[in-house]
């Protein structure tokens, strides 16, 4: 660390440097990208470096989190009349660990927290690979699911 | 963490989030399930405007589990580490891959992912797991 850090002392003297920050945060892998608008630069944090899949429970944890953060998603499906309200989730790249738990053999051993939210069932797919899911509901609890391609093609 | 990015980058990305896969996820529910499954509009919906009917209680939403500060962030990495000439990239390069069984690299579990990262002066390395790096 200390012979990278004067290493990059030497590459940059301006002490607004990012490289600076990036070695008091003991930082060993970075990548900088020319983005339009950035000013003054910003340091973050690596999306594909280090991130960790715990297991499985990592896509109820996943679900959690994106409904708290987006609110719409259930909101809109408060409609009389609809008792069965589901939500249809293709994880990308950004949530890496939910990606990662859906490609585990493993389901999820607990159910996500939804039912405060009014949601009665959960869809959980891979984006780009349209015709297989995980579903969850009270009575389901976590399975495994497909499309039916000899009914698609009858 | 990502102040940096402006309101319009985000909405241009949660427009292009909010369409791609309804269709592909209506198809799929519509298997399963084996009722219809119909636009919103198609059933005489009020109000909110959630995707999709399932049969006649039903209503869907179909959404990205994802964070989108952080997939305009991955569309910026890929368009800069994208193949191209470039005078800029010079010194090093670094190459992470997402390897599902490792390709016999190391005798990880089937869950493992890694990195391979090469540059210059080093032969390329394979990181296993995030302890590592």
């Amino acid at each position: 660390m200390s012979r990278w850090s004067s290493r990059v002392q030497g590459l940059c003297d301006d002490p607004s440097c990012p490289f600076h920050g990036l070695a008091r945060l003991r930082v060993v892998s970075a990548t900088a990208f020319d983005v339009k608008g950035l000013r003054p630069p910003e340091i973050f944090m690596s999306l594909a470096h280090g991130q960790v899949c715990h297991g499985p429970n990592d896509l109820p944890e996943a679900i959690e989190q994106c409904l708290a953060d987006k609110p719409d998603n259930w909101r809109k499906l408060q409609v009389p009349g609809k008792a069965d309200r589901q939500v249809f989730f293709w994880a990308r790249q950004s949530r890496w660990s939910a990606l990662r738990a859906l490609r585990m053999d493993e389901l999820p051993s607990r159910a996500p927290d939804v039912e405060k939210y009014g949601i009665t069932g959960v869809w959980a797919g891979i984006l780009g690979r349209w015709d297989k899911a995980l579903f969850w509901s009270v009575t389901t609890d976590w399975v495994r699911v497909q499309i039916d391609e000899n009914a698609e093609s009858a | 963490m990502r102040g940096w990015l402006d309101a319009s980058m985000v909405a241009m990305t949660k427009r292009a989030m909010s369409k791609e896969g309804e269709e592909e996820a209506r198809r799929l529910v519509e298997s399963v399930r084996g009722v219809p499954v119909t636009p919103w509009d198609e059933g005489g919906g009020r109000g909110s405007r959630y995707d999709f009917n399932i049969g006649k209680d039903g209503a869907l939403e179909v959404t990205s589990l994802a964070d989108e500060g952080a997939e305009v962030v991955l569309r910026r990495a890929s368009r800069a580490t994208t193949s191209r000439p470039s005078s800029r990239l010079t010194r090093t390069w670094l190459v992470m891959v997402d390897m599902p069984n490792n390709f016999g690299l190391t005798s990880g579990t089937p869950s493992s992912a890694g990195w391979l990262t090469g540059s210059k002066t080093n032969s390329w390395r394979w990181s296993a797991g995030a302890s590592r790096r």
